[in-house]
């Protein structure tokens, strides 16, 4: 199975976006693991990208429709 | 998630409880060839870690509709290899989860990033809220999937970034 693990405090967990100032991420994430690598270490974005494309079949021209 | 949980996990054979749990899935062949590439290191060098990642400590929240429970979570070569109570092994990066939840990335089943993720990859938007997954492109995507360029390709995407 592959690592994708959030760890946080649900007291924690607030949005903080308003209608005058909507681009105010989310806090609360201690940790965010994708595919096993930190993408929130200590509740900082790490910068890293281990991300991958998952396709579905409508990716594939034969099996989409 | 389910043929991880506790009781699957001690119940494995040869396990005893305490010991590292039950091996999640089984490896694919590309994956075994790493395996065996990691012990032939471990092997040479008797201080490489046994995960990269281990968490402890955590309130296990599977995602089930079930109870948290109290384990340790070992993740290497960015899967989940063990989960179990006070697992014994080091590990590169020991992540104390004491009292906060442990639960799977959440997955956001529409979630339209498809143009922000060319503008911000590291969709700190959507990470910061414990996302993992994003199912996009739902309607509207920057791949080319028409025959006009300036509506389904990265005219298309520039248009509606302005």
């Amino acid at each position: 199975m592959w690592a994708d693990i959030d760890i946080f405090d649900p007291e924690e967990i607030r949005d903080t976006a308003t209608f005058d100032s909507p681009n105010q991420l989310a806090v609360g994430m201690r940790y965010v693991l994708v595919n096993g690598v930190p993408v929130i270490a200590e509740g900082k974005a790490t910068n890293a990208l281990p991300g991958q494309v998952l396709r579905g079949p409508g990716a594939n021209p034969r099996t989409s429709r | 998630m389910r043929e991880t949980t506790p009781a699957l996990a001690g119940s494995s054979a040869g396990h005893k409880p305490g010991s590292i749990g039950a091996a999640v899935s089984p490896p694919r062949a590309r994956h075994r060839v790493l395996l065996l590439a990691g012990a032939c290191v471990t092997a040479l060098s008797h201080a490489a870690p046994q995960f990269d990642t281990l968490i402890r400590n955590g309130r296990i929240m599977d995602g089930t509709g079930s109870p948290w429970y109290a384990a340790d979570i070992g993740v290497r070569d960015g899967r989940i290899v063990a989960i179990g109570r006070a697992i014994d092994g080091t590990a590169r990066t020991t992540i104390d989860a004491k009292g906060l939840l442990v639960t799977p990335g959440f997955i956001d089943m529409l979630g339209q990033s498809e143009l922000t993720i060319l503008v911000e990859p590291h969709l700190p938007s959507k990470i910061f809220q414990g996302i993992t997954t994003e199912v996009t492109g739902e309607g509207v995507s920057v791949a080319p999937l028409g025959r006009d360029p300036q509506v389904h390709g990265a005219a298309g995407a520039a248009y509606r970034l302005r």
